[in-house]
């Protein structure tokens, strides 16, 4: 891990956020992250990663049903 | 440690007798209400669910009229989610996280009183319902329109209860929040939480989410019933299914309501009698946070045979067999915190490892129920009730067991019987499993759920699960005793009670005195 900055970036958090989808995290990281993200960013990158997650999962399913019909 | 000893506690002007009650702002005291009020609620919930197997013991009609077997499941359910499951985690809450976080109280003393004594009374509305004209609610504790919209007045009996105990959970989960986020002892970063002050704070956050989503569904029930709207009455305009996406918009996370907060109770039981620190707390926290946020995402899985486009059958397939990912997690994190730790098999991980092995038969049959062409077939029938039975009975209630057979040295300062705990470990799953495996096999062979009479074909298995059903009631006489037993006397808990426990908890004397931590502890 490189050193964590005082404030968090927004590529940090996104990355903080989608470990947290998958559900497993290194605990030095997840240090570095409970000492560096801020709340508020973590609600927004949630928000919008909770978006692209539901987006992925239609394209998924309108991809499988394209299949399906051809 | 700044613990205030026992001979420290009369200073304090509190009104005795049954005002200490009324007016406590004590956490321990509210929690102890909460615990005394939801196991009264467990029982009565309990009777209904022994009054439903009697009548199920064999085919035909003996015990009770249909329409009043109707009543039984719906109360049964409602009871056993909102007044026994619900309100037993909250008391969890409220005695042990200002204990684990090294606060006085909570943050809203007052607040958290109000908040518990709302349900004292929504519980005698829901339960006084079964003598108002045309008895109780008999939807279905998922209360479906149209059936609600057309019962007596026991169900608007049910809707005030629910309006009331949502209010009381709303702000249950808000001092929760506030607790946690402001009042950790110096020293005690959210990295440093037990897993069960993380694991509830995740859960306040969906409550407080969720909570008015299910108020505005019973509410638009009760608009339709009296105020002449049409929201799910398709003859004015409205639908019907709409209520099934808003209540499980609410459900679903419901779900996870219940299992979280049990989650953490685990979190801290299996690290204790492995004599091994919790492997992987920090994928446990992402996991916990993965499944809250994937929970709002899968609400129609609870509504395949609705009739929704394939499209919408297979996203919320796809998501809900992603679910299976963070709670795996959790699993294998817990047995690899057993691997090669130093066990021992007190009543606490007796049921911590039961919860274990049952709730991960009830998580592969949910994960069954979620691939859209099987939920067709099961659907309404007792597979679904064995699978949430497994993950709500053996889940939550046997989590809830281990956490108090692991937490009543520190309530009452005697260590309970341990010959009595192991005993009512080993008839609770014993007998939990004769009542409940047999299901699988009823609704497989289509038998439906929520009908008082059955074919011929189901006997046997009917007559199997409700001779269980009668042991595992019987079975959890036994934890009265078990608690009478220690508050009573009994071998005296040191303040440290379980040879590896970890926490702030342990650090103050056993029984906890009325007043901790009121000069905060400092965490190194």
């Amino acid at each position: 891990m490189t050193d964590a900055p005082r404030r968090a970036g927004f590529l940090a958090t996104m990355r903080a956020v989608l470990w947290s989808f998958f559900g497993v995290r290194r605990r030095q990281a997840y240090i570095d992250d409970a000492g560096s993200l801020n709340p508020l960013a973590v609600v927004v990158a949630g928000v919008l990663a909770g978006a692209v997650f539901v987006i992925v999962l239609v394209l998924i399913v309108q991809w499988v049903i394209g299949v399906a019909a051809a | 440690m700044a613990a205030v000893t026992p001979d420290q506690l009369h200073g304090h002007h509190a009104p005795g007798g049954v005002m200490r009650w009324l007016t406590t702002t004590n956490h321990k005291d509210i929690g102890t209400m909460y615990m005394i009020f939801s196991f009264i609620m467990f029982l009565s919930g309990g009777v209904l669910a022994l009054t439903i197997r009697a009548e199920l013991f064999k085919p035909g009609l003996q015990v009770v009229q249909p329409e009043f077997f109707n009543q039984l499941t719906t109360m049964h359910g409602l009871i056993m989610v909102f007044g026994a499951i619900m309100p037993a985690f909250v008391g969890f809450a409220n005695w042990m996280i200002p204990l684990m976080i090294g606060a006085s109280d909570m943050a809203f003393a007052r607040m958290n009183n109000w908040s518990f004594w709302l349900l004292p009374p929504a519980a005698i509305l829901l339960i006084g319902s079964f003598f108002a004209p045309g008895g109780a609610t008999a939807a279905g504790w998922t209360l479906y329109a149209p059936l609600s919209v057309q019962m007596g007045m026991g169900m608007d009996m049910a809707i005030f209860a629910i309006h009331i105990m949502g209010v009381s959970s709303i702000m249950g989960a808000i001092n929760i929040v506030v607790t946690v986020l402001n009042m950790r002892a110096p020293g005690m970063t959210m990295m440093k939480m037990p897993l069960f002050c993380w694991t509830w704070l995740i859960t306040a956050y969906l409550l407080i989410a969720v909570m008015p989503v299910l108020a505005g569904a019973v509410t638009m029930i009760l608009a339709d019933r009296h105020f002449g709207t049409s929201f799910f009455n398709a003859a004015g305009g409205g639908d019907p299914v709409m209520y099934q996406h808003i209540f499980w918009f609410f459900g679903h996370p419901e779900v996870y309501i219940m299992i979280l907060p049990a989650f953490g109770i685990v979190s801290q039981i299996i690290p204790t009698f492995s004599r091994k620190p919790l492997f992987g707390y920090a994928s446990m926290v992402y996991a916990t946070a993965s499944i809250a946020i994937l929970s709002f995402a899968v609400w129609a899985h609870h509504m395949f045979a609705t009739g929704m486009p394939a499209a919408g059958q297979l996203f919320f397939m796809y998501a809900t067999m992603l679910i299976a990912v963070p709670t795996g997690v959790k699993v294998f994190n817990w047995v690899a915190t057993m691997w090669r730790g130093s066990l021992s098999f007190e009543p606490p991980m007796l049921w911590a490892t039961g919860f274990i092995f049952v709730f991960t038969m009830g998580g592969f049959t949910g994960l069954i129920c979620a691939i859209a062409p099987i939920d067709i077939q099961v659907q309404d029938t007792y597979y679904v009730v064995a699978h949430f039975h497994y993950v709500l009975v053996a889940g939550s209630l046997f989590a809830l067991f281990a956490g108090a057979y692991y937490w009543l040295p520190k309530w009452t300062g005697h260590m309970p019987s341990e010959f009595l705990g192991k005993l009512h470990f080993w008839c609770s799953i014993v007998f939990f499993n004769i009542t409940f495996f047999p299901m699988h096999f009823l609704g497989l062979a289509g038998m439906p759920r929520r009908i008082p009479d059955y074919a011929l074909q189901f006997a046997d298995f009917n007559a199997i699960a409700s001779v269980g059903a009668f042991g595992f009631g019987l079975s959890q006489l036994i934890f009265i005793v078990v608690v009478v037993k220690c508050i009573r006397g009994g071998e005296r808990a040191a303040a440290r009670s379980w040879e590896s426990a970890e926490g702030l908890e342990w650090t103050v004397p056993s029984p906890a005195p009325y007043h901790t931590f009121e000069e905060a502890p400092v965490v190194r």
